[in-house]
């Protein structure tokens, strides 16, 4: 009997959603939804969340490749070293970041001595910390078409005179764009839904670090059901369109 | 495959020995008195049962240590402690979250308890706190005073002002007439201390008895008006408590001379 | 130019490949050997692929590996151009993109690259510039291919089962067009195959290899003629003939035909079976439609049979049984006819 636990499990995943939507406040939606720290913290979680994933990209994309490559050594370790975010409590990732980026942290000390930088609590704080936190999938959808990907055809590349960077360039990363895609989409959904380690790293200020889940918690707190209600259910369309639409095509390629 | 297997081994056996650490070698947390959560006095008619108290997050140290002094005269009684920020408490409560006692920062919050009628009678104020500005030891931005919260130089927390450590600087900055220009809004003062203490912050807001329970750490910044900005504590029983009887032994001890001695050792004004 | 010139032994866990192999520029040679026998080995050693253990690997006047003095040139500065089994043409890139690769790669400007691909792409005779891989039949991308390759201008072009992924309808016409290209291509070529009628269409030699080692190294006619393993008696037993075919007869040589089962028009390569061959001592009658007279020049034992070269106007490979050797008393230089039945020979265009 597989049916019943099925069953269990879709009412659980679905219904809290179910209940976000019947318990929402569609009359009170329009004026909520142009309210002014709605849109400030919406207009703030769309570009983190963004600048998150094209930073992704740019460091997650070339990790993937090392990671992917037989020939490094400590390759094992340092997978699992860059996955631990997927598992890590996003509060202890920020307690982490916290200490290596904060003003007595390793590097962060170093920062303001040297060029009065300031990290934390500042919207670069929110961008880190959400790279932090999404970027693993990235990784491990890139890494994981790379392994996949036929190295022969770095060989008929490099036969052809082609430079590993052309090759990587011109012939291994289109042939690995579906994951590189369905990774930066995950990558997005994830920093947009970033919670534990943007309040813990970079603080929760209206329009400099309040996101989204940060607005909605502080919505909670406050006792403003309606707004937290609207701010998920702002969160839930957002990735369930996302997912949606991308999902056989992109999604599969993980 | 035997790698497989031998990952699950592993798993099982650090779960199995957390499990046994956390029931072993947790202490004195009661783990063997025969106090079940079902009965309500003991064969001497004495109180007894599990009693869940939710309470602020500025009562850690003084609740913690109340209700370890209550578990040696009273082992029959076992309390489960949560904290947390006043307005979330109220909120867990209103969402029937299983609880007994409550005790919050200020009367704002509990009289949002007492509208939705979830308490056993009247909240009872036990404790009062006032503001105090805390700077990490050492003092690195040189804060002298309220103003200094104006500064843009400085890193400033304060409360979130729905909480009563926002409420309570709210009140004391409109006092003094400054406006602070904060760097992050913390959820309840405990992160706000936290991130005093780990001098992530110059300058923050928090309560009295918080800067006390912070020891060599911080440093208080004396502000004249705080004095006239007084935050009373309220605590009170559950109409859904599962041990009234239990749960009036805990407040009593609270307002009573176990809690009056502790919370006075820890900062707070004593009614 | 002295064309490759290769010495290598080459490590391969429990397996070694120790093999001499030398390639005239404007020559092709087909490495020819069974599963296992090191032929991808050998090939993956030219390309720079696994360096050898010891040996020598000379292109023209450059040293590509010379492991005592240390020296390997990796693949991409070797000159070496690759065509493999299933082509791996760039799957996101269309054929004149494909072909032009090499050119880009080497800093050709864009439009320059596309217009050389386009001209090196007409002369292999495909329309298709803009399709993708998987829009081109098999034939058409093994022409991409090949053009992708050579438009580098290569000194050693190494064909890995060039024909292996076609079906068996296609190959034979994309096997004359290949050696048709291949003729026209003036620098050293080795193609591995493990069919031995590839083997003899291809190469102008061929290089047997056996257990990491090379068993046998001649012409076509030489290897068939005398075996020298029982591998390569079995499979290089293959009468092929060249000529010129009309309709169902093929004329072989001046007042000689082969008649057909089926109708071909120009030029062909007629094969078949040393086993279809019958030998007689007066000319047959009956359903055997090709007979020829020729003279016993050889014979050879080989496992069960007795591979008997018959010279004369037509040159061919029997394999009979003891027993009919002994009944036609068989021996160089007995007069015999030799006979095939029109449906035992094929005939494909070359």
């Amino acid at each position: 009997m597989l049916v019943v636990p099925a069953l269990a499990g879709l009412a659980l995943l679905l219904l809290p959603m179910a209940g976000l939507a019947w318990r929402a406040p569609w009359g009170r939606l329009p004026g909520l939804l142009t309210a002014d720290h709605v849109l400030t913290a919406l207009r703030l979680s769309l570009t983190t969340a963004t600048l998150a994933t094209v930073l992704a990209l740019i460091m997650g994309i070339p990790v993937a490749w090392m990671l992917a490559r037989d020939n490094v050594r400590g390759r094992g370790v340092l997978r699992g070293l860059v996955t631990v975010p997927l598992v890590l409590p996003p509060v202890v990732g920020g307690i982490a970041l916290l200490v290596a980026f904060g003003r007595r942290g390793v590097v962060g000390g170093w920062l303001e001595q040297t060029f009065g930088i300031n990290v934390p609590f500042t919207t670069v704080a929110v961008i880190m910390a959400q790279t932090f936190v999404a970027m693993p999938f990235l990784i491990i959808a890139v890494e994981g078409a790379l392994r996949g990907a036929d190295s022969r055809y770095d060989q008929i590349a490099a036969s052809l005179g082609a430079s590993p960077w052309t090759t990587f360039r011109r012939v291994t990363l289109p042939s690995v764009a579906p994951s590189v895609v369905a990774g930066a989409i995950l990558c997005w959904a994830r920093a947009l839904g970033e919670f534990g380690a943007t309040i813990t790293f970079a603080g929760s200020l209206p329009g400099t670090t309040r996101t989204l889940p940060l607005e909605a918690y502080a919505a909670i707190g406050a006792g403003d059901t309606d707004t937290a209600l609207v701010l998920s259910v702002i969160m839930v369309a957002v990735c369930v369109t996302v997912l949606v639409a991308l999902r056989d095509r992109w999604v599969r390629a993980l | 495959m035997t790698g497989v297997r031998t990952a699950i081994v592993v798993l099982a056996g650090v779960v199995v020995a957390l499990l046994g650490w956390s029931w072993l070698g947790g202490g004195d947390d009661g783990s063997d008195d025969a106090t079940g959560g079902d009965v309500s006095a003991d064969d001497d008619g004495r109180p007894a049962g599990t009693v869940t108290v939710l309470a602020a997050a500025s009562l850690t140290e003084s609740f913690t240590q109340i209700s370890d002094e209550l578990a040696r005269s009273h082992p029959e009684i076992e309390i489960v402690l949560s904290f947390g920020p006043s307005s979330q408490l109220v909120e867990q409560v209103l969402a029937g979250a299983p609880v007994d006692v409550l005790a919050t920062a200020d009367m704002a919050t509990m009289a949002k308890a007492a509208d939705a009628g979830v308490l056993d009678g009247e909240a009872t104020v036990f404790a009062a706190n006032t503001p105090a500005l805390v700077v990490p030891a050492g003092n690195p931005g040189g804060v002298a005073g309220l103003s200094d919260l104006e500064r843009e130089d400085l890193r400033v927390a304060v409360c979130e002002p729905h909480v009563p450590c926002g409420a309570a600087a709210e009140r004391l900055t409109t006092l003094a007439g400054v406006e602070p220009v904060p760097d992050t809004l913390a959820t309840d003062v405990k992160e706000a201390l936290a991130l005093v203490t780990l001098g992530e912050v110059d300058v923050a807001l928090v309560f009295h008895t918080d800067a006390v329970s912070a020891g060599e750490a911080v440093e208080v910044v004396p502000v004249e008006e705080a004095e006239s900005v007084v935050n009373d504590y309220p605590v009170a029983v559950l109409e859904r408590a599962r041990q009234p009887a239990a749960a009036r032994a805990v407040v009593e001890a609270v307002t009573g001379e176990i809690g009056r001695r502790v919370l006075t050792e820890s900062g707070f004004l004593v009614p | 130019m002295t064309g490759l010139a290769a010495s290598v032994v080459v490590e391969r866990g429990s397996f070694i490949l120790d093999a001499e192999l030398r390639v005239q520029p404007g020559e092709v040679v087909a490495l020819l050997g069974p599963n296992g026998a090191g032929k991808s080995t050998l090939l993956a050693a030219l390309a720079g692929l696994h360096r050898p253990v010891r040996g020598l690997v000379k292109l023209g006047d450059t040293v590509l590996d010379e492991p005592a003095s240390g020296v390997h040139v990796p693949l991409r500065d070797r000159q070496v151009g690759l065509v493999v089994q299933d082509y791996l043409l760039f799957p996101r890139m269309s054929a004149v993109e494909n072909v032009a690769f090499g050119l880009r790669a080497r800093g050709v400007a864009r439009a320059m690259a596309r217009e050389r691909a386009r001209e090196w792409l007409g002369r292999m005779d495909v329309a298709e510039h803009e399709r993708r891989p998987r829009q081109l039949s098999g034939g058409q991308a093994q022409r991409v291919a090949l053009a992708r390759a050579l438009i580098v201008e290569p000194a050693l072009l190494l064909l890995d089962e060039p024909l292996a992924a076609l079906d068996a309808g296609t190959r034979p016409r994309v096997r004359a067009e290949l050696r048709r290209h291949l003729a026209a291509y003036g620098g050293c070529t080795l193609v591995v195959t493990h069919d031995p009628l590839e083997a003899m269409v291809l190469g102008e030699r061929i290089v047997v290899l056996e257990n990491g080692r090379v068993a046998q190294a001649g012409t076509p006619a030489e290897v068939a003629r005398h075996p020298r393993t029982d591998y390569v008696a079995r499979l290089v037993g293959l009468n092929l003939l060249r000529g010129n075919a009309t309709g169902k007869a093929a004329r072989i040589a001046d007042g000689l035909t082969v008649t057909l089962a089926h109708e071909v028009h120009g030029p062909v390569h007629v094969t078949f079976p040393p086993a279809a061959v019958t030998l007689s001592p007066r000319r047959p009658d009956g359903s055997a439609r090709n007979a020829w007279s020729g003279t016993v020049e050889d014979l050879e034992v080989h496992g069960d049979l007795v591979r008997v070269s018959v010279g004369g106007p037509v040159p061919l490979l029997a394999d009979v049984t003891p027993l009919a050797v002994a009944e036609l008393g068989l021996a160089p230089g007995t007069p015999v006819w030799a006979s095939v039945k029109a449906t035992e020979v094929s005939a494909y265009p070359r």
